[in-house]
């Protein structure tokens, strides 16, 4: 099942990277998130596939979606810079084939070993992925959540700061 | 698993092409730039679970964090262009240059 969402995955971003129209490609990007959210699900990391519903659909693609409805977006032609493109291309693809060439010529037996046999993880108490989150994230890495904290602050200061308009008259507010 | 490490790699790949391929309209950029940290935090779930290590879904939640913010910050900055240049088309952005 993993095998089809994967496809369809690959299928997704390629229309959304390579399309004509920007508002297909922010479609085909919010399809893209939820494929992967569904890959999560698959893999039973349940809390991480919620999590990117709400977090990428819900925010970053809804904020794309003002952009689309705000700014007015005219189709172009299709301007292709053949020379340059295909330097660039050949550049990036190579690193490409070397990796699957890796992954699937080479017959090494460390990606295909037998995995975990999982039948006998449901006899000892298991805890959901939330509650795994739950112990790692507050027990071990604080400092990193108290980070990503400031992170999103220094974003929210910075998005209104970016957007804020000196010449506009303050009018009174009461 | 190998199969999933190669969705991955086929999508950073598809992203990185995107954004090189993208001159014209940056919004497109923006989404591309999306994908390429979509494939990371999925590349990460898959070798934490794999390894049975958790550090590896902590990361793709900080990737998210941190996917979400510069995209907000990108999609400010673009509002600021169009405003104003009125139109989204970056190629000729070199002439901002003194």
């Amino acid at each position: 099942l993993h095998l089809f969402f994967g496809v369809l995955l690959i299928v997704c971003s390629l229309l959304a990277s390579f399309s004509l129209n920007p508002v297909e490609s922010v479609l085909f990007l919010i399809l893209c998130f939820y494929l992967s959210a569904c890959i999560l699900f698959i893999f039973n990391v349940e809390f991480l596939a919620l999590t990117y519903v709400v977090v990428y659909v819900g925010a970053v693609a809804v904020l794309f979606l003002f952009i689309i409805m705000m700014l007015d977006i005219r189709v172009k032609k299709n301007f292709f810079n053949k020379y340059k493109f295909f330097i660039y291309f050949f550049l990036v693809s190579s690193i490409y084939i070397f990796f699957v060439f890796i992954l699937f010529y080479l017959n090494n037996t460390f990606f295909t070993s037998t995995s975990a046999n999982v039948d006998t993880l449901f006899l000892v108490d298991t805890l959901s992925n939330i509650e795994i989150f739950g112990q790692v994230l507050y027990n071990y890495h604080i400092v990193n959540f108290l980070v990503a904290g400031v992170i999103l602050l220094i974003a929210l200061v910075g998005c209104v700061c970016i957007t804020l308009d000196h010449n506009r008259q303050n009018k009174k507010l009461f | 698993l190998t199969f999933q490490i190669a969705i991955c790699l086929s999508m950073f790949v598809i992203g990185t092409l995107g954004i090189l391929y993208n001159r014209r309209d940056i919004l497109i950029v923006l989404v591309c730039i999306e994908l390429l940290l979509l494939s990371v935090g999925i590349l990460f779930i898959v070798f934490s679970i794999y390894l049975d290590d958790m550090i590896g879904q902590l990361f793709a939640i900080f990737i998210l964090t941190v996917a979400a913010a510069e995209s907000s910050i990108g999609l400010g900055i673009l509002t600021q262009y169009y405003k104003i240049t009125g139109d989204i088309s970056v190629i000729d952005i070199g002439m901002l240059r003194g």
